[in-house]
């Protein structure tokens, strides 16, 4: 196509960008919109998937009425006989409620032999003495506990009611880093005696036990080994997580989807009927245009690269708005969407994720509509007589 | 040049509000002919010359122009016998008013895929010849009457057409420029072009230069 084509398509549409502006911004905003849900879906999906990565193969909880119960540790000689059973811990946690029952701490047990528990702790925090850490009544805190703690409580420390009524005074001794916000915002890490006291938890019990099973194939056989010689328990499998993950994320974004795909709709009838409604100064312009020699075909290529013009625009602007609200301004508003209102504020930062896949989707969902909205009332315009059109 | 035979324009056939704007036209104009269709407001001599530009379809007859028929042009053909062989003006003028002089004259080219180079070679000769380069850079909601006037011959002439159409040209001008228009209107015929003016202006009536004046009323040549 020649240069002179592009210079009056530049033209026009500079001259007249007052026309435009109104569904360039309404564009825009559609596409900035839906752009931060999904770049928020896919940061948070990838962060969770990652940490998914650290979690063991398999869970195992006990059940009694349907409920989740303590776990006897005496098991975990037994799980660890059971061979391709490469690794076997028992973990102590549980959520600890605050006297307004609305907030709570997830009090997280650390054993110092628990390698695997160590590592993650490591990860968490800038490489800490876990020794000394645990030699006293001491904490390493989330983010959330951290500021809950300063605004309501103490900043040095915290008096916990063990389920015997005593008070249990567990001083802070590091804060984890901050990007471990997604997962770990509310968390308390204490020796695991003392998550037993604080959570009532007896000395031969756990909450549930972790197992690790390196060779893939295996994990089905010993899943029902496992079943088969404890009826009463379940066995949460790393592949099940990963899968609630995602389902979770999808659910959310699906419901978003759904919202936007109704808006977008409502804005493409709203454009359709403004051409269709086409102003006098738009009819005669295409008028113009045919009577001093324009065929059809020209005007339609004009209209359709006016119309690409502003859509592309509009597009690549709201993907840069999004990317910037999303992974520089953290999201304000939108992120409780998806990291949920219920506990402890969180001022989690997120992982710049891109999904080009989705992004060419939504070019395509975005611009097609776009388009023929637009052009069929200016096709419809364009092969009336030009003559009629110029009275 | 432009044989006409038979020609006759029906508005809404079939229909209660059917209207007969033309009867059984016929004539031909010769190369470089000045021609007037002369007569009163709503006798037919405007859809005339949008059938001869091609921008109105006949109900039934002929037109022949440089050996081609153009009555039944399909659109793709229409639009470039327009942009090559006629040059329209209108008595509305017909400019986009956001656009520069320079700019409006360029539009009839755009489709033609030459470089913008030649564009501007062209629209120079263009405004040149309308005598309007000196209002080659101004808004053309910011002109005269006449200077619109100019802008839409510049536009007209920018293809090089052979056939010059003016649908009341000096129906929207004072006496002075409807004399400006005139006297371009001279150059155009000493340089060989064909015209054909629409008009119930009697100013037309008396030039020198007029080859014939075809009077119609009616929708028929009396």
């Amino acid at each position: 196509m020649q240069n002179s084509f592009f210079n009056f398509l530049f033209l026009l549409l500079y001259k007249h960008h007052s026309k435009h502006i109104a569904v360039f911004i309404v564009s825009t905003l559609l596409v900035g919109l839906l752009a931060s849900f999904m770049f928020l879906s896919s940061s948070i999906k990838h962060d969770a998937l990652i940490s998914l990565k650290e979690q063991p193969d398999f869970t195992i909880q006990k059940i009694r009425g349907g409920r989740s119960v303590d776990i006897p540790i005496s098991l975990v000689d037994k799980f660890s006989d059971i061979k391709g059973v490469s690794y076997v811990a028992p973990r102590v946690f549980g959520r600890y409620y605050l006297p307004d029952r609305k907030h709570y701490f997830t009090i997280v047990g650390v054993d110092f032999f628990d390698e695997q528990l160590v590592t993650w702790i490591n990860k968490l925090t800038k490489n800490i003495d876990i020794k000394t850490f645990l030699s006293k009544n001491q904490m390493i805190i989330g983010n959330g506990v951290k500021n809950y703690l300063k605004n309501h409580y103490y900043d040095s420390y915290f008096n916990f009611l063990t389920p015997t009524g005593k008070e249990k005074k567990v001083y802070i001794f590091d804060t984890l880093q901050k990007d471990t916000n997604l997962i770990a915002n509310d968390i308390v890490l204490v020796d695991i005696n003392l998550a037993r006291e604080i959570l009532g938890i007896q000395e031969d019990k756990a909450t549930d036990i972790i197992l690790n099973i390196p060779n893939p194939s295996e994990r089905t056989n010993i899943k029902q080994k496992l079943l088969l010689i404890n009826y009463d328990t379940r066995i949460i499998t790393k592949d099940m997580l990963e899968k609630e993950y995602e389902n979770l994320f999808n659910y959310k974004g699906g419901i978003f989807l759904l919202l936007f795909t109704i808006t977008l709709i409502t804005f493409m009838l709203i454009l359709f009927q403004r051409y269709s409604m086409i102003n006098n100064s738009d009819k005669k312009e295409i008028a113009i245009l045919r009577a001093i020699g324009w065929s059809i075909k020209d005007v339609i290529k004009l209209k359709i690269l006016e119309t690409l013009s502003i859509a592309i625009l509009a597009f690549l602007l709201g993907i840069v708005l999004a990317y910037l609200f999303v992974f520089y301004a953290n999201a304000p508003l939108f992120r409780d969407i998806f990291i949920g209102f219920g506990n402890l504020q969180n001022s989690t930062t997120f992982t710049p994720v891109i999904d080009f896949g989705m992004l060419s989707s939504m070019f395509l969902f975005f611009i097609i509509p776009f388009i023929a909205s637009v052009l069929i009332p200016v096709w419809k315009i364009s092969i009336t007589d030009a003559n009629e059109a110029l009275k | 040049m432009i044989q006409i035979k038979n020609l006759n324009k029906i508005f809404h056939t079939n229909n209660q509000n059917q209207f007969h704007a033309l009867k059984d036209i016929t004539f031909n104009v010769a190369k470089n002919e000045f021609v007037l269709l002369s007569g009163v407001s709503g006798s037919g001599k405007s859809t005339l010359l949008a059938i001869i530009a091609s921008l109105l379809k006949p109900t039934s007859g002929e037109i022949i122009v440089n050996h081609k028929q153009i009555a039944k042009l399909p659109d793709l053909h229409a639009s470039a016998y327009r942009n090559h062989d006629i040059g329209f003006i209108f008595q509305s003028f017909n400019l986009f008013d956001t656009l520069s002089v320079e700019e409006n004259v360029a539009i009839p080219l755009i489709p033609t895929g030459l470089k913008q180079k030649e564009i501007d070679k062209k629209v120079t000769k263009a405004l040149k010849l309308a005598n309007i380069t000196h209002k080659a850079t101004t808004i053309a909601k910011n002109l005269s009457g006449g200077e619109k006037q100019r802008c839409a011959i510049a536009r007209a002439l920018v293809n090089d057409p052979q056939i010059i159409l003016c649908d009341e040209p000096t129906a929207n001008l004072d006496k002075e420029n409807a004399l400006k228009f005139i006297e371009v209107i001279k150059t155009l015929k000493q340089k060989g072009f064909t015209i054909l003016i629409a008009t119930h202006d009697s100013i037309f009536e008396n030039l020198h230069e007029v080859d014939r004046i075809i009077h119609i009323n009616d929708g028929k040549i009396l």
